[in-house]
């Protein structure tokens, strides 16, 4: 979801709202159907191209979606709802993954090694585009997840802070560093383009 | 060295190409499915609280059946303690088990271990037991006492007259709606008319008694015993069988002494004892020639017999000789009889009983087998 995608989106949601059906399974596939893509394209993002991966998370946040039956008869921006679970959701699954694939809980568990690398990994980094992508998922998760939010969907450090739970200052930090490590790896990273 | 490249158009351009595509058909058509299953949500809220309550109905029947009474009194709730029936002995389908609040009452024909009491009883028969006692509330209860442990209490049998305490022996009671008597087979028994006043019963005697409640002239005072706790209903109010002790007793009494227990209040003599030679015809009279009676008592004996316990499974035979057998029945006790008395007594006892049996059946079903012992014996 690119910035003006995301503002033409919520403007959408007002008209689309009007033709939101009553019945809640109507409501809810409707939902799904309107709402899906958005969803799973940013869970494949965050997921580096997984596409399972994804999947778990789109199923997640509709599931979340049953459970918030506020959401279906509110008027505010569903896009912004779904923007935000998305993105919470991603963020605490790739946590949740770091924290299994760190050592100590590895040797606790008895786990053997995971590697972050899959075949849809592997398939993407052939070319110029993929090693750029990839070179932003190697980011630590909260630094990726601002980049991701400041430079490809256009939010500012306000709205990044609130929608992770963080304070701007934090925000700004995190993009300081993830800017300094892309720099070190050799990349240009070109606020002008942005 | 390569010249430095433009990492955020590179991503928007490798992002919109992962916005390209779709979730597989299978996870589209699971989510799908799911966000179906929210169309009735009451319905399926519905059955998952009938599946609670099945749940909740299922363990309730398994607290009440398995958790022992003891536990659940303080609950309220009692429970048929299985363990309280003897090892290899079946309960018969006609001994009706209902629950008290302080306690448990067997009505009918049962065959119970409570405690170190063996009991059997008759048909008419209800008996009743507490935390601490037994009781006889009507009809007739034949009862083996295992030897109390010395400084152990006593095993208290309440009765309409008072109460019975007992330290190992073998009797029986019989409780009518007016009066009732017991007779002991062996041992020794105390019956306590009152708090106050005892009497000591002899094997072969037989006390009896008119019921506290029903003869407030004879017994004013409402009988307690020794450990008055656990006094329940006495037969009084239960009045429904009447074994006919007055047509008996006074037949009896023309030919056999009678010993009087005065009451402490002075009153109309309420006891009587009666000697053996007249206190054995009754027990004659009411013995019960019930082939299932028979058949859950060898029962018990093999039991008894499988875990070593010679001398309390002869001791159930003899109670089961004391009745009237049909001879088929009568058979199977004297060989059971002997079959235990190999282990417990020498070659001769046994080369006696076994001649002896052969001489009472000697057509019988056991005859073989009862020869060949013979022989291997090498009795005389």
């Amino acid at each position: 979801m690119s910035s003006t995608e995301v503002a033409t989106s919520e403007k959408a949601d007002g008209a689309a709202c009007r033709d939101q059906p009553r019945d809640t399974a109507a409501n809810l596939s409707w939902l799904y159907d309107r709402y899906r893509q958005d969803v799973f394209h940013l869970a494949l993002r965050y997921g580096r191209g997984n596409t399972a991966w994804a999947e778990d998370v789109t199923q997640d946040v509709f599931v979340q979606l049953l459970r918030a039956p506020k959401v279906l008869a509110a008027e505010e921006s569903l896009s912004g709802w779904f923007y935000r679970v998305t993105t919470n959701r991603c963020f605490n699954k790739l946590r949740h993954e770091a924290l299994r694939r760190s050592l100590p809980v590895r040797w606790l568990l008895g786990a053997p090694h995971e590697s972050a690398r899959t075949p849809e990994t592997d398939a993407m980094a052939r070319d110029e585009l993929s090693h750029a992508f990839e070179a932003v998922s190697a980011l630590p998760t909260k630094e990726r997840l601002a980049f991701f939010m400041h430079h490809v969907d256009g939010k500012d450090q306000i709205e990044i802070a609130q929608i992770l739970g963080h304070s701007k200052g934090y925000i700004s930090k995190l993009l300081k560093r993830a800017h300094e490590r892309l720099t070190r790896a050799g990349w240009k990273v070109d606020h002008a383009s942005s | 060295m390569p010249p430095p490249r433009h990492l955020i158009a590179l991503v928007r351009e490798r992002d919109d190409q992962l916005r390209k595509e779709s979730p597989s058909l299978a996870a589209d058509f699971r989510i799908r499915r799911l966000l179906r299953g929210a169309e009735h949500p009451a319905s399926k809220s519905k059955n998952s609280r009938w599946a609670m309550f099945c749940v909740a109905f299922a363990m309730l029947i398994t607290l009440i059946v398995a958790v022992p009474n003891d536990w659940l009194r303080p609950l309220g709730l009692t429970a048929r303690d299985a363990g309280d029936f003897a090892t290899g002995s079946s309960r018969p389908a006609d001994c009706t088990i209902r629950s008290l609040r302080d306690g448990d009452a067997f009505i009918g024909p049962c065959t119970l271990q409570l405690g170190t009491a063996a009991v059997r009883t008759d048909a008419q028969a209800e008996v009743r037991r507490t935390a601490t006692d037994l009781e006889v509330v009507r009809g007739r209860a034949w009862f083996d006492v295992a030897p109390v442990a010395p400084g152990a209490a006593p095993v208290r049998v309440h009765v309409g007259g008072g109460v019975i305490e007992v330290v190992g022996t073998r009797f029986m009671i019989e409780q009518g709606p007016s009066e009732g008597s017991v007779h002991l087979l062996e041992g020794k028994i105390r019956f306590w008319a009152n708090e106050r006043d005892s009497i000591e019963i002899r094997p072969g005697q037989r006390l009896r008694w008119s019921n506290v409640d029903s003869t407030p002239a004879a017994a004013p005072a409402k009988a307690k015993g020794p450990a008055p706790s656990a006094v329940g209903p006495t037969a009084g109010d239960a009045g429904a069988v009447a074994p006919d002790l007055n047509a008996t007793t006074a037949a009896r009494t023309k030919s056999a002494p009678v010993a009087h227990l005065p009451r402490s209040d002075g009153g109309t003599p309420a006891l009587a004892i009666e000697a053996e030679s007249s206190a054995r015809e009754p027990a004659r009279e009411t013995a019960m020639t019930d082939q299932s009676v028979v058949d859950e008592t060898v029962e018990r004996v093999m039991t008894l017999r499988a875990s070593g316990r010679y001398r309390e499974a002869l001791t159930r035979l003899e109670m089961l000789q004391e009745r009237e057998l049909d001879p088929r029945a009568a058979e199977a006790v004297s060989f059971e009889e002997g079959n235990i008395l190999e282990h417990v007594e020498e070659p001769a006892t046994v080369c006696g009983h076994w001649k002896g049996h052969v001489q009472r059946f000697p057509a019988g079903r056991y005859r073989a087998i009862v020869d060949a012992k013979i022989v291997r014996l090498a009795c005389p």
